[in-house]
């Protein structure tokens, strides 16, 4: 179970999120909404360790552990995955180099060449990727929605409890997004857990989360389910603002 | 000197000075060498040499290329030096319809001097040259020059130079996946040192 408590974070001397709450159980799928440039990628980054972003004050923990105390080498075996909105391109460093390094780093252990080949190739398979894919360079070449399969490509063979999704649905075509999601569903189970940041519903539609936030002014302003989604959807960011600001009168 | 004359082999060369014509499409491994190494190669009318150059020694290399009419010429090289690192290449190009593309990536922990001139004759035409250069400074320095020379017309002449150390995002992207900072380097380094290779059957050689 992943908890944030009164959390405030600054980028530069800028404060970013504000007293700002969320848990997310296991087996949970939670999305947080907002519009654009209103620090939804910076719970990303907070959470998986971006030494970049400074915190201020406030508590995160994962299954009882404190996370501000662990590095992001820790965090990522510890089962935290972060899905960067752009994930970047690390030429010549192939997909298979760096998931056997990862999986070495994490175990100690030699692994098996034609084990993990079998493995990582019955992966693409299952996600529909062209074997190719793994002798290729990190992100290298690829285009927006590759990227992406790519990162769900070392999901499936990190295995991670928390996938961080931060914007997986930007740049993606309908048929994409949906054979993203799909796989991201079929990965699912009782003890991994989504955070879904996004401003559209679209991937909403196919991870059907479990609890909907909208985040305003550095913190959640609204919480409900999947029907809050429907809301911004039809009416926008600024009537769930609006509304909030005239409960508060 | 030795002197060799390629036909359409390949030939694995170790520490040698030498002469090499070549009149065919022909292949040229340079494996670690551990001495200086010093290359004139002549291409013939409508001959091709694909070169490649894998070092790990810190060294002086030196590597002339004449090319006459209707010629190609790779050269891929990648290397990984804690010391002085000398390497200076000339590409002549004096006749017409000729491809030189010279493609090298390397790490530097010591200080690397690369000096690259490509030569493009008065009167010629058709003629191509690609320079395209990258360094990783990850504790060490680099210093490229890459010239390009041309006094024809009609000519496509580029030169693509980069100098870096390792991106923190690089670090922290590799770092999220679980991989150890050092490890993560080593990695980074790798993928300089064995990258442009990795597609080709000079990959096999090296492993």
């Amino acid at each position: 179970m992943l908890k944030v408590e009164d959390l405030t974070v600054s980028v530069q001397d800028k404060i970013i999120l504000k007293d700002f709450s969320l848990e997310v159980e296991d087996g949970e799928i939670v999305a947080l909404m907002g519009p654009n440039g209103i620090g939804k990628s910076t719970i990303c980054k907070v959470l998986m360790g971006d030494p970049n972003y400074h915190i201020e004050k406030g508590k995160i923990t994962y299954n009882s552990e404190d996370l501000l105390n662990m590095d992001v080498v820790t965090r990522s075996r510890k089962g935290i995955y972060l899905v960067n909105q752009n994930p970047i391109e690390i030429p010549g460093v192939s997909n298979a180099d760096m998931l056997r390094s990862a999986l070495e780093c994490r175990t100690g252990e030699h692994v098996n060449f034609f084990e993990f080949n079998k493995e990582i190739t019955a992966i693409c398979k299952k996600l529909n990727i062209p074997a190719s894919f793994i002798h290729r360079g990190i992100n290298e070449d690829m285009s927006g929605g590759e990227k992406k399969k790519n990162e769900l490509l070392h999901l499936y063979v990190l295995k991670p409890k928390l996938i961080l999704l931060d914007e997986l649905d930007s740049g993606l075509d309908v048929d994409s997004l949906r054979e993203l999601s799909l796989s991201l569903k079929e990965y699912m189970g009782s003890d991994i857990s989504i955070l879904i940041i996004t401003h559209h519903i679209s991937i909403l539609e196919y991870l059907k989360p479990n609890r909907v936030n909208i985040l305003s002014d550095g913190k959640i302003i609204k919480s409900g389910d999947y029907s809050l989604a429907t809301l911004v959807e039809k009416n926008g960011f600024r009537s769930i603002s609006v509304s909030e600001e005239e409960d508060n009168e | 000197m030795n002197k060799i004359i390629m036909g359409g082999n390949c030939l694995k060369l170790e520490n040698y000075e030498s002469e090499i014509i070549v009149s065919d499409n022909s292949k040229l491994y340079i494996l670690d060498s551990k001495e200086d190494l010093k290359l004139n190669i002549i291409l013939e009318d409508n001959a091709s040499l694909e070169v490649y150059d894998f070092n790990t020694h810190n060294k002086s290399v030196s590597i002339n290329v004449t090319q006459k009419n209707n010629s190609r010429f790779e050269y891929l090289h990648t290397f990984r030096i804690d010391d002085e690192y000398n390497f200076n290449y000339n590409a002549n190009i004096l006749g017409n319809n000729n491809i030189n593309n010279i493609n090298i990536s390397g790490v530097s922990l010591g200080f690397a001097h690369m000096f690259i001139d490509g030569v493009i004759n008065k009167n010629t035409k058709g003629n191509e040259l690609n320079e395209n250069i990258k360094i990783l400074t990850t504790k060490g320095k680099a210093f490229i020059s890459p010239m390009l020379h041309v006094s024809a017309l009609d000519v496509i002449a580029n030169h693509n130079t980069a100098i870096s150390n390792i991106r923190e995002d690089e670090l922290f992207y590799l770092m999220s996946k679980g991989i150890e900072r050092d490890k993560a380097i080593s990695l980074i380094e790798d993928g300089y040192l064995y990258g442009i290779l990795k597609n080709t059957e000079f990959y096999e050689f090296i492993k």
